[in-house]
């Protein structure tokens, strides 16, 4: 009897981060730059790619009511943005065109304008004395803040803050690649994760194309993070939300500053977007939500309707129960992350920067107990 | 440097490239007509102010944009040419109203 014996090599890491987009990979940036040796794996093109999807706004106005840790979370992240930003610049050589004009939230009735306010006013209440900037406009102030897109009638004004920006999440997750790379960590699509176990002091991970293992393991697969950290035993409850964008011709900038249904890219494109779906893990669009993704558009600028619209997509946001972010660490070892939230792009800065010593050095940042898993279990 | 394949007996129509006049057989689409005048900028991009050309032919390269009758960036490998029509060259970014 012959016996048929497959040897697979397993490959030996420092870090193991499972999730290849704008998560895990700003995760690997940051340990990679400290020289410590770092494997990226992530699936293949069939993937749900938030990272690839998304509109590219690194905002603050309007999150964390409820939780004002997760308010403070997103302006320390606006306020590492532009540093972060040049650091990408110089270290891969890739401009991610950001911005930090300020950013609009338009209303178009006078009932969302009222909401909005309320939720402004509520967040104010809820951080730290001073610590909120974010103060709602009327119609005449927002359009001079504009003065090349004339505003439609129906727009009654729009919150404001000065901390909001945008960027171009693809360069970014681009750049992010790069400096992996650049500093010797390593990035291998098409290894999807079918079992993850733990072997003394190590994880081991298996994937379609081999095993690897290693006594720390990072978990930010976006809408799959439920699934992969069952297999650690850690309950991680994410949901997709499907999100529908469309895109126009390149237009000379007239746009100053991006908005959160509405941003010009740098190249001249109109994005416009921002429908909310659960249709679960499906990424087909839909003409209705099309149509009113495009009316609401020229409700704000009428110019709009000039534009021709080359392209749609829909994609998947990750959302958590309460659209907090998760961020949760096993105390034993070997050690095992996970992280799980909307706003990967905003993030991103604080994930290669402070969240990087959390994972290395045990330093978790202040506050951070808000953001566990277990608010959830009630 | 582009020749017809076949001579058939089409009617013609006759546009304007950048202000010159160019017979063409009526079914040509506005890129072919284009090529086969010897005309290959069709835009000039707004990002590296570069020339650029038809390169697909079938509406996927967004490279052929033209502005036809004073609207601007439009597909000339995706329209048509009829009689009279005026073609000039993209350059770079459209203005917002047009």
């Amino acid at each position: 009897m012959i016996l048929s014996v497959s040897i697979r090599r397993e490959t030996i890491a420092e870090v193991l981060i499972i999730g290849g987009g704008l998560v895990g990979s700003a995760v690997a940036f940051g340990i990679a730059e400290r020289g410590v040796r770092v494997i990226v794996l992530d699936e293949g093109d069939h993937a749900f790619r938030a990272a690839r999807g998304n509109a590219g706004l690194v905002w603050y106005q309007g999150k964390g009511q409820g939780m004002r840790r997760y308010q403070e979370w997103s302006l320390e992240a606006t306020r590492a943005w532009p540093e972060f930003a040049e650091k990408l610049k110089e270290l891969t050589g890739i401009d991610v065109s950001y911005f930090k004009p300020g950013g609009l939230t338009f209303c178009i009735n006078e009932a969302e304008f009222e909401s909005r306010r309320d939720l402004i006013d509520k967040i104010r209440r809820e951080a730290a004395p001073d610590g909120y900037d974010c103060k709602m406009l009327d119609r005449t102030a927002v359009q001079e803040l504009l003065p090349e897109m004339k505003l439609g009638d129906a727009v009654v004004g729009a919150s404001y803050s000065v901390h909001d920006g945008h960027v171009n999440p693809l360069a970014l997750l681009r750049a992010l690649h790069a400096g992996v790379r650049g500093f010797g960590g390593q990035y291998y699509p098409g290894h999807s994760v079918f079992d993850i176990r733990q072997r003394a002091n190590q994880f081991v991970v298996q994937t379609v194309e081999g095993s690897f293992a290693a006594p720390k393991l990072v978990i930010a697969a976006g809408n799959g993070t439920e699934r992969l950290a069952r297999m650690v035993g850690r309950h991680i409850p994410v949901r997709p939300e499907k999100g529908e964008i469309l895109v126009t011709e390149r237009i000379r900038p007239c746009l100053p500053l991006p908005c959160n249904r509405i941003r010009q890219t740098a190249e001249g494109s109109f994005l416009l977007g921002a429908s909310k779906e659960d249709t679960g893990f499906d990424v087909q669009t839909n003409t209705r939500v099309i149509q009113n993704i495009s009316d609401r558009a020229r409700k704000v600028f009428p110019v709009l309707g000039n534009f021709r619209i080359i392209r749609s997509w829909a994609a998947l946001r990750v959302n958590t129960p309460d659209k907090m972010p998760i961020y949760e660490a096993s105390e034993t070892s070997p050690q095992v992350f996970a992280i799980a939230l909307h706003s990967g792009v905003t993030l991103a800065s604080l994930h290669a920067g402070k969240l990087v010593s959390w994972i290395m050095d045990g330093r978790e940042p202040a506050g951070f107990q808000n953001f566990r898993s277990r608010r959830f279990n009630v | 440097m582009f020749k017809r394949l076949n001579h058939i007996n089409e009617p013609t129509v006759t546009i304007t490239v950048e202000d010159r006049p160019v017979v063409v057989p009526e079914s040509d689409s506005v890129a072919a007509a284009m090529l086969a005048a010897g005309i290959v900028t069709a835009r000039i991009t707004p990002v590296s102010s570069v020339h650029r050309g038809p390169y697909c032919m079938m509406g996927t390269c967004f490279e052929c944009l033209v502005e036809i009758d004073g609207v601007p960036n439009q597909q000339a490998c995706q329209t048509q040419v009829r009689d009279g029509m005026n073609i000039i060259v993209q350059r770079g970014l459209r203005d917002i109203e047009s």
